[in-house]
């Protein structure tokens, strides 16, 4: 395709039906994005023909608004894993056509400007991850709408360091060039189900180099619900067995950090003198890396 | 060898997701793993054997059979738990862990066995300098994978389970980089015959002559076997020896296979006739209960006849009395000499009016009701309804407010007002309850040197969102030019109906022609429409709604989109102090009360002040949050130019609603600029409206949520 050379390709996961308001305003804040062209990947989670049915319905006013916007429905239907976040991940990854790749996951939503100005960074220069920032919006729902109650900017860092420290980047903070990162680091661990997204950056990171020019412009929101049905731990009700996740989550970013050599390239760029076998640990120890 | 094996069998089987191989799958993924680990079993007798990624246990199970011993070691706890109870011997155990971190000490086996577990991991180099480190010096590595160009060919779907597949030579360089030495054998499931030489000729003889079937008439032929989906390696620092060939025959799962093939089309045209059974006496019954339906409909019906027979038979018998009744009245003295006076009242209203009023006065005074009648006259007064002088329009700008108290939204919404007593019901507030009329609502757009592509995107969303309202759209969309003229944009677009450009009369007096044109070719809603705008398909619907819950009588603003405006509004009433101009439907009601937007502001606060004179006039001002409008407002650096109006207008506001203090704020805030203030002095509204105002927030002219 002729297009392809420029094409984003916007990968967003789905799994609740019932969450089908909140996915419409996901997809109309993509409809919106100045950047063009623009390929919406749906990946859903154990659909039925009549859920998908209903997903095309509900979603089918919103493409014809632009008749340049394509959608391409992917379903999961495996019964596992459970939790099929990555796996919903890798379809979309596999399904990606165009230069370009994000992700927008179903209750969030982007500025209209959010891709124009993170691609407009990544062709400036060789970099071949683009971040922005994200600011949290805190939603209610009690009123039978969601109501903005509060927006807050949680997310600290600004530099490739801080990220190997932890994730301040959510999923819908960056846009990557798939010219520059090879096809084999292109998916999200199957076994994670937390911050999957995050393992991911510190695979790619750690070997191609970042852009965190941007990091202070606020390209997206986060929504934070206040019935506690955030994956991430908030003030809202956090469920036992999500904290258990992370933990789990944690130890296993850890022994990421760990065994992930940072490559020479990306340690120059942090004016490192090149090592060999240099994982991320060993550089958020190193001294002259403080 | 002549050694004859069994496969055991747990008692419950892991249900197979893809992911991993279980006793519940057979056919050809099972004749594939079956192999690897036969031939893994020749290397293993009388070893200490270690199966990574052991998953169910059927594979370790194998080992055991003829190994010292086997662990088992599975990442997955439960897997790892279901194998330890599934198989049992006293040389086997399972142990959860990881493949990059091996939970054993150095150097603690003789073989290791991994098959299709390398290409799951994306650390495989570091998998297999874990596997070196627990392998004894000069132990075998038994491990396999997909061959990535035959097994994921580009454009195939991929495996998600796979974080990285290797190619045949990435393989063999992965292996080698630990191993001395490397040797491969390629594994291919296939449906055949084979032929081997005794073993008097074998090896002086090629490997294998392969023939493949290449289409319907024509084969290939080969030295070894080609197109291989998998690769075994056997490394080792040691030499490795395997045999040149090895098959694995299923022939009783083929023999097996045509059984269930005719046991299953067997049973599926026996389930056939079962529906087809249940079908027809599903129909019969559908069709008796209809009957039974129909037959109690007719009875019913009838007994309903019957009633409305003997009922018009009463009315006639009433209507006969009636018209007795009134001869009798017409012929009467008393009728005969009213009669001039019944003339007089038909030619003047208000005399027969008076006279009413007058003969009610007098019999309340006669029947000592008089003091109650007047208190109930006095609450209905402050109650804002009366009958004796109803309150005309007011036209604010011109005339002095209505004598009516100020409505003004909860105390965290400003002004320093009271919360509503009552929590309103969503459903009520946002008109979801309501079955809807048919709406005449108009969408007006003024352009300013917009893009077409920025343009064409609104119009198609105001004419689905139109459509989405059941609204035709035909000439519904009103477009006028304060820029660049974009005839050309929407030429051919039979939703559009132009209004000449006047040239840039400013937003507002602009959006004031178009709402004049749309009320007058009988609109009931004007909904303005910024033009680098966009409707979201369902928000001309709920626009529509939440106006018509409140029959017309607040100004309704759609929800800025996706960065909402942070002033406050209520989410129980969804009131707020002032409205945007960016998306606002506007009511004929309210339009014909107080007229559209003041044309004393060219560019900026037209809105609020219209929002204010609104509530100033007895009308609501209200979001929709079910409305989106998505606006483009993030990350737009202010111009110099856009800063200079919006303090110029803010000016006028200022002086419009009593704020000095504000305006001399401005106005030095401009002359520093090297701008001077604006001369446009619009008539100052009246006193008793100026708490409606709000200058303590700024240009926000609001609390805000943040």
């Amino acid at each position: 395709m002729p297009d392809r050379d420029a094409r984003l390709d916007v990968i967003v996961r789905f799994h609740d039906i019932a969450q089908l308001p909140a996915l419409d305003r996901c997809i109309f804040s993509l409809v919106g994005q100045e950047y063009r062209p623009l390929h919406i990947h749906l990946a859903v989670q154990r659909f039925t023909a009549n859920m998908i049915e209903q997903t095309r319905e509900r979603l089918q006013p919103l493409l014809e608004i632009d008749g340049e916007i394509g959608l391409t429905l992917l379903n999961w239907p495996h019964a596992e894993p459970s939790d099929g976040r990555s796996a919903l991940a890798n379809l979309g990854f596999e399904a990606a056509q165009g230069r370009y790749l994000a992700f927008l996951d179903y209750d969030d939503t982007s500025y209209p400007e959010a891709h124009r100005l993170l691609i407009g960074r990544l062709r400036a220069g060789p970099a071949a991850v683009a971040f922005g920032g994200i600011c949290w919006k805190i939603m209610d729902r009690d009123s039978g709408f969601p109501y903005a109650v509060a927006k807050q900017c949680p997310f600290k860092g600004s530099r490739l360091r801080d990220l190997f420290v932890g994730n301040f980047c959510p999923i819908h903070s960056f846009v990557i060039d798939r010219t520059r990162i090879p096809r084999q680091f292109m998916f999200f661990d199957p076994l994670l189900t937390r911050a999957e997204d995050y393992d991911f950056l510190l695979r790619i990171c750690s070997q191609y180099e970042s852009d965190f020019s941007l990091v202070g412009t606020i390209i997206g929101d986060y929504c934070i619900k206040t019935d506690g049905t955030n994956t991430i731990n908030t003030e809202w009700r956090p469920s036992p067995d999500g904290s258990a996740a992370w933990v789990e989550a944690e130890a296993f970013l850890e022994q990421r950090r760990r065994m992930t050599p940072v490559s020479t390239s990306v340690q120059r760029l942090l004016g490192l003198p090149p090592r060999s076998n240099l994982t991320i640990r060993d550089l958020l120890d190193a001294p002259e890396c403080a | 060898m002549g050694e004859i094996f069994s496969a055991e069998k747990p008692a419950e089987s892991l249900e197979f997701t893809g992911e991993r191989l279980t006793s519940s799958a057979s056919g050809q993924i099972e004749i594939e793993h079956f192999h690897r680990y036969f031939l893994a079993r020749a290397q293993c007798r009388g070893k200490d054997v270690l199966d990574i990624a052991s998953g169910e246990g059927y594979g370790s199970a194998f080992l055991a059979q003829v190994a010292r011993s086997v662990v088992g070691v599975e990442i997955a706890p439960a897997i790892a738990t279901h194998a330890a109870r599934a198989y049992r011997r006293r040389n086997l155990r399972f142990v959860v862990g990881d493949a990059r971190a091996i939970p054993l000490p150095a150097a603690a086996v003789d073989v290791v066995v991994s098959f299709e577990t390398i290409e799951h991991l994306f650390e495989q180099e570091a998998f297999v300098a874990e596997v070196k480190r627990v392998l004894r010096p000069g132990g075998l590595f038994i491990v396999s994978t997909p061959e990535r160009d035959v097994f994921s060919p580009y454009n195939s779907p991929a495996n998600p389970f796979h974080c990285r597949e290797l190619t045949r030579e990435e393989f063999r360089r992965v292996l080698g980089a630990a191993f001395a030495s490397v040797q491969l054998m390629d594994q291919r499931p296939m449906l055949g015959s084979a032929m081997l030489l005794d073993g008097a000729a074998a090896d002086e003889r090629m490997t294998a002559l392969t023939f493949e079937r290449r289409g319907d008439s024509h084969f290939e032929a080969c030295d070894g076997l080609p197109r291989n989906l998998y690769v075994i390696a056997f490394a080792s620092d040691a030499a490795v020896a395997v045999p040149a060939t090895s098959l694995y025959i299923e022939t009783s799962h083929i023999d097996l296979r045509d059984r269930q093939c005719a046991r299953q089309a067997q049973q599926a045209a026996e389930r056939l006739t079962e529906q087809q059974a249940r079908n027809h006496a599903e129909a019969i019954s559908a069709v008796e209960t209809e009957a039974a339906a129909a037959k109690a409909q007719t009875a019913r019906l009838a007994a309903e006849l019957s009633g409305e027979r003997a009922q018009a038979h009463r009315l006639e018998q009433d209507l006969a009395e009636l018209r007795a009744t009134l001869e009798a009245v017409y012929a009467s003295t008393s009728w005969r000499m009213l009669r001039p006076a019944h003339r007089l009242g038909r030619r003047f209203p208000w005399l027969a009016r008076f006279t009413r009023r007058s003969i009610k006065l007098v019999w309340w005074t006669l029947t000592l009701q008089l003091g109650t009648r007047l208190s109930q006259f006095r609450a209905a007064r402050r109650g804002g309804r009366t009958e004796l002088s109803p309150q005309e329009p007011p036209d604010p700008l011109l005339q002095a407010p209505p004598d009516l108290p100020i409505p003004v939204p909860a105390a965290t919404l400003g002004n320093g007002c009271s919360p509503p007593a009552t929590t309103a019901n969503p459903a009520s507030v946002l008109g979801t309850d309501l079955v809807m009329t048919t709406h005449n609502a108009v969408i007006g757009i003024v352009t300013y040197d917009n893009s077409a592509s920025q343009l064409k995107r609104l119009l198609s969303s105001a004419e689905i969102s139109l459509r989405q309202a059941d609204l035709a759209t035909d000439g519904r969309i009103f477009v006028t030019d304060n820029g660049t003229p974009s005839d050309a944009i929407t030429a051919g677009n039979v939703a559009v109906r132009r209004l000449p450009s006047l040239g840039n009369l400013g937003f507002g007096a602009s959006h004031n022609r178009l709402m004049q044109a749309a009320f007058d070719a009988g609109a009931d809603v004007y909904i303005a429409a910024n033009p680098d705008g966009m409707f979201h398909p369902d928000a001309v619907s709920a626009l529509l709604r939440e106006i018509a819950a409140t029959d017309g009588d607040a100004l309704v603003e759609a929800l800025q989109f996706p960065e909402e405006h942070p002033k406050v509004y209520d989410p129980a009433t969804l009131d707020t102090p002032w409205a945007s101009g960016a998306c606002l439907g506007i009511t004929r009601k309210i339009f014909e009360a107080i007229g559209g937007f003041d044309e004393s502001f060219f560019l900026y606060c037209e809105d609020v002040d219209l929002s204010w004179r609104a509530r100033a006039a007895g009308f609501s001002v209200k979001v929709c949050p079910l409305a989106l409008f998505l606006h483009p407002v993030t990350n737009r650096p202010p111009t110099v130019e856009s800063v200079r109006r919006f303090r110029e207008s803010g000016i006028v506001l200022a002086r419009k609603w009593g704020d000095p203090n504000f305006e001399r704020f401005l106005a030095e805030e401009l002359r520093k600029s090297g701008a001077s203030p604006p001369h446009s002095r619009p008539l100052a509204v009246p006193e008793k409206w100026l708490p409606v105002a709000d200058f303590s927030h700024l240009f926000h002219f609001a609390p805000t949520r943040w």
